[in-house]
């Protein structure tokens, strides 16, 4: 049983809010570690920023956000949100469908939808799964995606009808190709206005004569299978909510969901793939996060406050043992730095940087998203990772540098200080060392120059890229 | 048609413009309009952030006649970085403001770079993102100085002649003021984030106001610019609320135009080339209803609509011209 204590100890509120946002400065941990754990988890989750970026100055002087067509800009739009709001757990929970339900602009050509889809996993991604598996279904933006606009009653075409089943609830292994077939059978009709006109601007790649068209969902009730189908040991007349509520009731899909959350929320997974033939790397977690999805009935903000309140997510064995993704990491480090001037052409770089690291948001490689885990990291990706936190986070001008030296450190204390500003990072000892000793150099002096050094050369560590 | 008083109505009558965002015939993301004393249209392309090809000022007429384009993205002389606004001065020289520079570029009426001046700050006579600018009859410049929360008055030749204004929302006071017309002795300013028009004379002497903050059909939310027509109707470039709405001489409320946009000259030749599109065009039907109430993103799914209308004026033959900025085109009104 879990003591619950007034105070809670920075080290553990610095995993919390690692985890559930993207970090936070040493002013928040500390407001935090005046609650108790469990206060702090629900303060961190119960709490919104409707309206973290003035959208009115972001429309009018970055007007590409305005039109957000392409792939920089609806990017840097939501990047700008990540980076700004007091309560970024929508925006972290976002970020988590947005890998699972893995949309990319490379086919779809205009950023516009991709950011309404982020729209919607934060309006729907805290609420029951089977509601957001259904507003998914409707999404323009997966729809033309995985290619249900030409999904028709005479003529199923089966990509989404599959891709629900094997990437989106259960996983492979769970249903059989005639379940994909009647799954399908389940969606036709699901399509976008003005299907035809928008489908050729798509794969033209045109946004003549006027710019792109948003896309809005069409029940096409002409262009619907109304017919008897079976589903899962299931028969009826089902349409695609019905095909959801029963996919949303197998324990497959519970399972799967537990193993998405684990991977994201706790540690390292195996590759999606893999997961049909290798058991999860801590079973007890995966059964306490399934049980918690069908007592809390699929309520994905239930589950993960169970989660958060853990000993699976509390335990230290689990801190910093993932690598930051590019975007928690690129988002950490910002907000750290005091965040983005309006208007400002850092936030497209923080955009391309997240990307040049292996995670163009918006922009996922394929239907399968990011694996992430250890392929974050390569020769090159580590070069973009340290060369954009050093300058971010190292750079003078920004409230970072100002802060610590502001607190008239001495040679004693510099890198401590520095290590709390920035989210009280745990340094190995010998880095802690090899720092002390460039510390204590004649050379170093306590001014904001070398406060400056002294922050590029903590956050280019292996801690700093730890989550 | 909509009436607007006895005798006066206002009529869509065609689109001039193009989605072009690489440079040539058409616009990519415009942000003003003005007309020489030739009647040539000059529109400013601002381009994207990232996609910069498409910036440049383009030279065309209501005719649907294209001239030639002038400037592209940068910082050297004759280049531009962030352009907002364009005014023309007694013979015809185009000036144009830059937001990220700082700068006023200016230009012969054929596009030539001839100079440009201003200075970052925040005293007198320096300036922090220069959005709307007018010129009067005796070639002041008047800029509205958009961080700085005031209007500032130079010669041609950028000398400081004085200024008015400072942040707040009382009279005479600024909230991001964006776009500024003279007529005669009048000058009208968009006090953008405080939603409504301000009216001084040109010493900067408060004369009136309107403008009620919101999203109702009255009211004003983030106005980008204001124009008057002959019979003193004030046409206020409602930007946040992605409408034109329209103003008797009293301030009385007349009426909104939503925009109704149909295919401009230059893109029924595009889709007469490219007749895959033509043809998936032939059952478009662009004004769906939007399951979405909120305007700006009405806006995005219906192409006909204005989306993001930053600029307004009124031509000598009372035409009202509304720069349709995501649209890349201007949507033109005649006024009887």
């Amino acid at each position: 049983m879990t003591t619950i204590n007034a105070r809670t100890t920075e080290k553990e509120i610095a995993h919390l809010v690692r985890r559930v946002g993207f970090g936070g400065s040493k002013e928040e941990i500390d407001f935090l570690s005046n609650k108790s754990y469990e206060e702090s988890v629900d303060y961190l989750i119960d709490n919104l920023d409707e309206n973290p970026v003035p959208v009115d100055l972001l429309r009018r002087y970055q007007i590409d956000l305005s039109d957000v067509r392409s792939v920089f800009s609806s990017g840097s739009y939501w990047m700008y949100r990540m980076a700004h709001s007091k309560f970024p757990f929508e925006d972290k929970v976002a970020l988590f469908w947005h890998r699972v339900f893995a949309t990319g602009q490379n086919k779809l050509i205009q950023g516009k939808v991709m950011t309404s889809q982020i729209e919607m996993f934060r309006k729907n991604g805290l609420g029951s799964f089977e509601n957001l598996l259904i507003e998914l279904s409707k999404d323009p933006a997966m729809i033309m995606w995985l290619d249900n606009q030409d999904n028709h009653k005479e003529n199923i075409n089966e990509n989404y009808g599959r891709e629900i089943l094997e990437l989106f609830s259960m996983g492979v292994g769970n249903y059989s190709e005639e379940d994909i077939k009647e799954c399908s059978r389940a969606f036709t009709g699901w399509t976008v206005e003005n299907m035809p006109y928008m489908a050729i601007k798509m794969r033209n790649n045109t946004a003549r004569p006027f710019g792109y068209v948003a896309w809005q969902f069409k029940f096409d009730e002409n262009d619907h299978d109304y017919g008897t189908k079976e589903f899962l040991g299931e028969k009826g007349n089902f349409n695609g909510e019905d095909i959801v509520r029963i996919i949303c009731k197998q324990k497959a899909t519970a399972n799967f969901l537990a193993r998405h959350i684990y991977h994201f929320f706790i540690k390292d997974e195996l590759p999606v793939p893999q997961w049909p033939h290798k058991e999860p790397i801590d079973p007890n977690a995966i059964e306490f996060i399934t049980e918690s999805y069908f007592k809390n009935g699929y309520n994905i903000k239930e589950i993960l406050r169970d989660l958060f309140k853990s000993e699976h997510f509390r335990s230290e064995e689990i801190y910093n043992k993932r690598i930051k993704s590019p975007s928690e990491l690129v988002v950490n480090s910002v907000r750290l730095s005091g965040g983005f001037d309006i208007p400002s052409e850092e936030v497209y770089q923080a955009t391309i940087s997240s990307g040049l690291m292996g995670q163009p948001l918006l922009n996922p490689t394929s239907v399968e998203g990011w694996q992430g885990g250890e392929e974050w990291i390569n020769t090159g990706s580590v070069m973009q990772r340290i060369n954009f936190c050093s300058d971010v986070l190292g750079n003078p001008e920004k409230i970072l540098v100002q802060n610590i030296f502001n607190k008239t450190p001495d040679k004693e204390n510099i890198l401590n200080i520095c290590c709390d500003e920035l989210g009280y990072i745990e340094l190995h000892s010998s880095t802690k060392e090899a720092l002390n000793d460039y510390i204590q150099e004649d050379e170093f002096k306590i001014n904001k120059e070398f406060i400056s050094i002294l922050i590029k050369l903590i956050v280019s560590s292996r801690e700093y890229q730890m989550v | 048609m909509k009436q607007l008083f006895e005798n006066t109505k206002i009529n869509y009558s065609h689109t001039v413009g193009f989605t072009a965002d690489v440079g040539g015939r058409g616009f990519h993301l415009p942000r003003d309009i003005a007309l020489n004393s030739e009647n040539k249209l000059f529109v400013v392309s601002r381009s994207g952030a990232f996609h910069t090809a498409g910036l440049r000022i383009t030279i065309c007429d209501i005719k649907n006649n294209y001239f030639s384009e002038f400037s592209k993205f940068g910082k050297n002389p004759g280049e531009l970085y962030w352009p907002c606004s364009i005014a023309f001065d007694s013979i015809d020289n185009v000036y144009v403001t830059d937001e990220y520079t700082n700068l006023i570029s200016i230009f012969d009426k054929d596009g030539n770079y001839i100079d440009r001046w201003g200075i970052k700050g925040k005293k007198e006579g320096e300036i922090n993102f220069p959005s709307g600018i007018a010129i009067d009859d005796k070639d002041q410049i008047f800029i509205t100085d958009n961080m700085n929360d005031r209007i500032q008055i130079f010669s041609k030749d950028g000398e400081y002649i004085h200024s008015w204004g400072k942040e707040g929302s009382g009279n005479g006071e600024f909230d991001k003021p964006w776009g500024i017309k003279i007529y005669d002795e009048t000058v009208l300013v968009a006090d953008w984030r405080n939603d409504r028009i301000q009216i001084f004379d040109k010493e900067g002497n408060f004369l009136d106001k309107f403008g009620v903050s919101g999203t109702n059909e009255e009211e004003l939310f983030r106005p980008s610019d204001v124009a008057i027509d002959k019979n003193n109707f004030y046409y206020v470039c409602d930007w946040g609320n992605q409408k034109v709405k329209i103003f008797d001489e009293k301030f009385n409320y007349c009426g909104y135009l939503r925009g109704e946009s149909e295919l401009s000259e230059w893109a029924k030749e595009y889709l007469d080339a490219n007749i895959d599109e033509k043809k998936a065009r032939e059952s478009f039907n662009p004004v769906i209803k939007v399951d979405d109430v909120e305007s700006h993103e009405e806006s995005a799914r219906i192409e006909s609509y204005f989306w993001d209308p930053t600029s307004v004026l009124v031509d000598k033959d009372q035409n009202l011209l509304v720069l349709d900025s995501n649209r890349n085109r201007v949507q033109i009104f005649e006024i009887g």
